[in-house]
């Protein structure tokens, strides 16, 4: 080999070494979110995959649900760093991230495809407003849940059970309307000499365990967890109708399996996949996996629908519960604004939402509004519905503060340690001074409603308005 | 007769011994075995009453943790051999840096005297005093400066400050046992400090090394505060990637007991490899010195 040809070699080595160096470069631009581990994550992922912009990478720093989760976003945001560009936070903490976040009415603004009315308005708000009404928004509703009511059909079809039950309460046995009828069936069908339990729900101190599951019940009695307008708690969060609401929860758990005052998703899972229980509080992101018949053995025998609602005090209808799910919201410190603009306008295209429909709730209107996607599995229909009686915690950035005072309250209730009156009491007098502490002025009325609901956004109706 | 029923009560005695022995194994090795069980059982079968002891494996959870076969394309399956080899790099650098400095320290603090030694050794423990999550956020902040955030580099100076605390106190412990003659009559023979602190004091305590590197390795092994928010994606060590094994079922116990074991495996071969010291210094040489 003579000089000149080693030479040309060379320099061809030189020019391919240089343009693997720049296609290695220009692939280098990656699009790092924060979400809890699981199947939407999954999902997203998959979906992140068909990406037509090769050049862009989809990177998963996935967390644990709870605290930590929490805790990696929040860490991030205090020291104004750019670890991750997009993050996936629950609804309730948009407050409190709200001031690091890129405002999306910006996006909506330059964007072409991206805008409000690609997302149901309710979605749009419960996952992004911050403040509650202001129509700015700090997150689009990626993943949407709802907690939702799952139950054995098998039991509830039962000819002999249906006569049973209609013998002992005078009425037909049916997927109950409200938390009155709930309590009687799940009276009816605990047996724990047949290993048979009526009802499953959270009580556990971890994360929002307990208060999703009370929450439920504390609204649809017509309790309120404060006054946004006063920021009053005491009064509202420990009012007769919020102490009706959390001791019918407290009770519920007579018909529960023994321990379960300090359970978690994870356990009513479980409950519900060993046939264990005839209802359960569950999560609708959690349906998926319970129909499995690979993961439960109860799987052709469960149904899912809406929890119930109760009948107040006041003689008023209500049917409230905790709203799961998801904002996507954009770190403001991340230098990749562009390139994650355009991953986002090809994410919520139709197409996209499809996929990630399949496993997880879009919050894509085209998608939601498809017959298709209605009738995809045996709980869409009940999901769509349950949208429309869902309800938050505090929209204010105090939020992790508030939820472990009240979920420390309300697992001492559910444990026995305290009665319900006393927690609540204790709950709002912590409530109040995180509040005063943080800069809130609370203005003190003259009275303070038995009610709240009645005068915070009433939704209260005359009768029973039947779903599922 | 006396004898015979003296030869009675030590069979009786004997067996009582080995009974509660056998007791205490079964309640050591009863969750490990648990583990190791689960980690082979579906989710059906996990959680089946009455548990089941036979039972189809199921690989599921290994796969997952290998992020090999079903689970190769999920995000959420734990994917363990990068974070495997980060917690082997970050415990093993850590460890050892945080031994040498320690042994270092203890010397100096067990032989010489020097002004404000004392508040030295209290200040030197003090760092373990702090719950890891007073000083979490004002690391975070240094290290993303720095440029440090998720990197092993950021992790091993994390192991090696919280390490080289009880590093120090332990083996001044250790260098305290042995007598200060052994030095002073190699210095009387012309030999060094240097060549006396090597040569005879660090082999006579090569016990406490051996078990203050199991301390120290078992801490960095299984630290999990500092890990899950100063890393991100590129460096997260194996408890943090393990804490993230949920899915649309909930938690993971197949994956998590999976990785669990994959977890404990490297703490097992450490053990093994350190046994022969590990006994004397345990009991801080008490055993090794009769």
């Amino acid at each position: 080999m003579n000089l000149r040809t080693r030479m040309r070699l060379a320099v061809s080595s030189l020019a391919l070494y240089a343009g693997f160096v720049a296609s290695a470069a220009q692939a280098e631009t990656t699009l790092t979110f924060v979400w809890h581990a699981g199947t939407c994550a999954d999902a997203l992922m998959d979906i992140a995959k068909d990406y037509p912009d090769k050049s862009v990478k989809i990177v998963p720093a996935l967390v644990p649900y709870g605290p930590q989760w929490h805790d990696k976003i929040a860490s991030e945001f205090a020291i104004q760093g750019d670890a991750f560009d997009f993050a996936m936070w629950d609804s309730q903490s948009t407050a409190e991230f709200a001031a690091h976040a890129v405002k999306i009415n910006e996006i909506f603004e330059k964007s072409d495809y991206l805008k409000p009315d690609l997302f149901p308005p309710a979605s749009l708000s419960r996952y992004g407003e911050y403040p509650d009404g202001s129509g700015e928004y700090y997150g689009l509703p990626a993943n949407q849940d709802a907690y939702g009511l799952t139950y054995r059909k098998d039991l509830f079809e039962d000819p002999e059970e249906k006569e049973a039950f209609k013998a002992k309460y005078g009425r037909e046995l049916a997927v109950p309307q409200t938390y009155q009828e709930a309590r009687d069936v799940a009276e009816f069908f605990t047996r724990p000499d047949q290993g048979l339990y009526g009802w499953a729900q959270m009580g556990g101190r971890d994360y929002d365990f307990a208060t999703t599951a009370s929450n439920s019940f504390l609204w649809s009695f017509g309790g309120e967890l404060y006054n946004p307008e006063t920021f009053e708690v005491k009064g509202y969060l420990d009012s007769p109708a919020s102490i009706d609401g959390v001791q019918f929860y407290v009770d519920m758990f007579k018909y529960g399996p023994p321990g379960s005052t300090n359970w978690g998703f994870d356990e009513v899972n479980t409950a519900i996949q060993q046939g264990q229980v005839a209802m359960a509080m569950q999560w609708f992101y959690f349906n998926g996996s319970n129909a499995d018949p690979n993961v439960s053995k109860f799987a052709d025998k469960l149904a899912f629908g809406v929890l119930p609602g109760a009948i107040g005090r006041d003689g008023k209808f209500r049917r409230q519960f905790s709203v799961g799910g998801q904002g996507m919201g954009i770190n403001k410190y991340s230098k990749k604004l562009p390139e994650l603009t355009k991953f986002m306008e090809w994410y919520f295209q139709p197409e996209q939402q499809k996929r990630y429909a399949a496993v997880c709730q879009t919050g894509l209107k085209a998608v939601l509004e498809s017959p298709e996607w209605q009738n995809l599995n045996s709980y869409n229909r009940q999901f769509s519905q349950a949208l429309a009686y869902l309800n938050d915690y505090w929209h204010l950035p105090e939020y992790p503060v508030l939820l472990d005072e009240l979920q420390q309250e309300i697992s001492a209730a559910a444990a026995g340690t305290k009665s319900v009156q006393q927690a609540l009491s204790d709950a709002a007098e912590k409530h109040e001074r995180t509040l005063q502490r943080a800069g809130y002025e609370i203005k003190r009325g003259e009275s303070t409603p038995e009610v709240p609901d009645q005068v915070i956004s009433p939704v209260g109706q005359d009768e029973v308005v039947p779903v599922n | 007769m006396n004898s015979s029923r003296t030869s009675a009560f030590d069979h009786a005695g004997r067996w009582l011994i080995f009974a509660l022995l056998a007791i205490y194994t079964l309640y050591n090795i009863g969750p490990v075995f648990w583990l190791l069980l689960s980690s082979f059982k579906s989710r059906l079968d996990l959680f089946a009453m009455p548990p089941k002891l036979f039972f189809t494996p199921d690989l599921s959870g290994y796969e997952s943790v290998f992020g090999v076969g079903a689970a190769a394309n999920n995000a959420s399956s734990v994917g363990v051999l990068d974070s495997l080899i980060n917690s082997i790099i970050v415990s093993v650098s850590g460890t050892s840096l945080a031994v040498i400095f320690g042994t270092l320290a203890g010397y100096v603090c067990s032989r010489f005297n020097f002004v404000g030694k004392s508040d030295f050794m209290f200040f030197v423990l003090s760092t373990r005093m702090l719950p890891p999550v007073a000083v979490l956020v004002f690391y975070h902040m240094m290290f993303a400066r720095l440029g440090l955030a998720d990197t092993r580099f950021g992790l091993i100076l994390v192991s090696i400050f919280a390490n080289v605390g009880l590093a120090t106190w332990i083996m001044k412990g250790f260098f305290d046992g042995v007598p200060r003659e052994v030095e002073q009559i190699a210095l009387v023979n012309g030999y060094s400090r240097m060549y006396a602190f090597t040569r005879l004091v660090l082999p006579m305590v090569k016990g406490g090394i051996a078990a203050t590197a199991g301390f120290c390795f078992i801490f960095a092994w299984n630290e999990f505060a500092f890990s899950s928010i100063l890393t991100t994606t590129q460096a997260k060590t194996l408890p943090v990637k393990i804490s993230a094994a949920s899915g649309a079922t909930g938690l993971e116990w197949t994956q998590i007991c999976a990785a669990g074991v994959v977890l404990i495996i490297p703490v097992l071969v450490f053990f093994y490899l350190i046994r022969k010291h590990l006994l004397m210094g345990m009991t801080f040489g008490v055993l090794g010195r009769r």
